[in-house]
């Protein structure tokens, strides 16, 4: 069963590289979105929860640290990896639960790694 | 034969000095009655037009003639119970409306003529430089904003660039020239993340206090910066030498790893081609305080004498040795920051360079 991945990015051509990304790996993208509202509304909407949240931080209208708040609120388990330019929210990103949160920019292969370390069914494996 | 001078010229060209240096003196009862007055307090207090005539100011009322903003009762008890206040800021208004700032020296005396209680006052007119310094944080502020606006934004277009480029890694097979030629571009990308960090650094080096200071992990940062220089510098093919240790903490903030990049940097890019660069870690004390000291010592040509003597300057004139100093500077500044030291010198067995950074352990 193939890792199911949540993106939050407001910056299209970061976004289609991780969906071209994902697509490469065989993962399940389940949905998308630009900004805080958007996230918070569309993951609520979800019927089956991803595996991985890739959030942005400084996105339009919520900030990533807000919106995760939310979903974590609605969804204890969520695992979420943060990806920003901007690492300043690092230690409350952290301190959120957050899983893990990596600097822009990374390449492909530690942006796999960390899917796959941190998803909460690893290669189709519930932990 | 010179002419002395009596008590009065004396007192004449020492006010003359003063109001000359744009300092003016004031002297004036615990109730506000003034009792001397010079021209330089009448200009600073912008009471000149009103007041031709210093002389005929004695007898009004300071509260009358400026208007401070803030407890002037408060801050004028306070004097009175000290005896003497210095380096104090005012904020006033003028009769005219006009919002002014003066610098305060006060001391509590008893006035010669009338034998009271009196507050001397030498005032300076700081509003030009107050303006000047608001303006340049403003100034400040918004070359931040625009730094931050712009490193945010180039930093997202190298993700698109590097994540594009892993892609087309995957799918170009066994293509040499092309593989060449995507590691190319990466490390350009590399490049200018390397570059946005140290200008984002310079731009938080004032901002850096004490409070934000905390334990940082020395091995992991190290790891962070051999791996940036390997991605900087794959060609040179240089050999680390750096045995990784446990629970080696010191004082300061996530800038390390972007000191010890500028160092190792420095080595390899200065260095031989092939060269090798060797980290120690050991435990150390500054003055009494236990710090670590980090030695990174390379096999290069070494530092030249009169590069050595001002190599971690901002701007010195040396970009014909191809050391441009910011790099350095900025590394000096960081460690000065977190309370360390940093110096330089020969390798012990005098062939290359070793940079030394002393930085207090963290518990």
């Amino acid at each position: 069963m193939a890792i199911k991945v949540f993106i939050v990015e407001d910056e299209i051509d970061v976004l289609e590289m991780y969906r071209e990304v994902m697509e490469d790996e065989g993962f399940d993208v389940v949905g998308w979105a630009f900004d805080g509202v958007e996230a918070v509304r569309r993951y609520a909407g979800l019927e089956q929860k991803p595996d991985v949240v890739i959030m942005d931080y400084r996105i339009p209208l919520k900030t990533g640290v807000e919106a995760a708040r939310e979903i974590m609120s609605m969804d204890p388990e969520a695992r979420i990896i943060f990806a920003s330019a901007d690492d300043s929210a690092r230690k409350e990103a952290l301190e959120l639960g957050a899983v893990s949160f990596k600097k822009k920019p990374f390449t492909v292969d530690r942006l796999i790694e960390n899917i796959e370390k941190h998803a909460r069914r690893p290669n189709g494996v519930s932990v | 034969m010179d002419k002395m001078l009596n008590d009065e010229e004396v007192n004449r060209l020492c006010r003359e000095s003063l109001d000359f240096a744009g300092i003016g003196l004031c002297r004036y009862l615990c109730d506000g009655t003034i009792v001397f007055i010079d021209r330089g307090a009448v200009r600073i207090l912008d009471l000149e037009d009103e007041y031709p005539d210093p002389a005929s100011l004695k007898g009004k009322n300071v509260s009358d003639l400026v208007q401070y903003i803030g407890p002037e009762d408060e801050l004028r008890g306070n004097i009175l119970k000290a005896g003497h206040a210095r380096n104090l800021e005012f904020r006033f208004k003028t009769l005219k409306g006009e919002e002014r700032v003066s610098l305060h020296d006060s001391y509590v005396m008893y006035d010669p003529e009338t034998n009271e209680k009196s507050i001397q006052l030498v005032v300076r007119d700081i509003t030009e430089l107050k303006r000047n310094e608001e303006e340049l944080k403003a100034a400040k502020r918004e070359a931040d904003f625009y730094l931050d606006l712009m490193s945010h934004d180039l930093t997202n277009y190298y993700q698109t660039i590097l994540g594009n480029l892993n892609l087309l890694e995957r799918r170009i097979g066994d293509d040499e020239v092309a593989k060449k030629y995507i590691d190319t571009l990466i490390r350009q990308v590399a490049k200018g993340e390397n570059l946005l960090g140290k200008v984002r650094a310079l731009s938080q080096l004032e901002g850096i206090r004490d409070e934000l200071l905390h334990g940082v992990d020395i091995d992991k940062c190290l790891e962070t910066a051999v791996k940036a220089v390997k991605v900087l510098y794959p060609l040179r093919n240089t050999k680390f030498e750096y045995e990784s240790g446990v629970d080696r903490w010191a004082i300061g903030t996530d800038h390390l790893s972007l000191i010890f990049t500028i160092i190792i940097e420095n080595a390899v890019k200065h260095g031989y081609e092939s060269a090798f660069v060797k980290i120690e870690v050991d435990e150390s004390k500054m003055m009494e305080t236990p710090a670590w000291e980090i030695r990174i010592i390379d096999n290069g040509p070494g530092i030249p004498g009169q590069v050595l003597e001002n190599l971690f300057e901002r701007f010195p004139d040396r970009a014909a040795a191809g050391f441009t100093g910011l790099g350095l500077w900025l590394a000096k500044s960081l460690v000065e920051k977190f309370g360390g030291e940093i110096k330089v010198g020969s390798a012990t067995d005098g062939v290359g360079a070793a940079v030394i950074i002393k930085l207090k352990r963290a518990s």
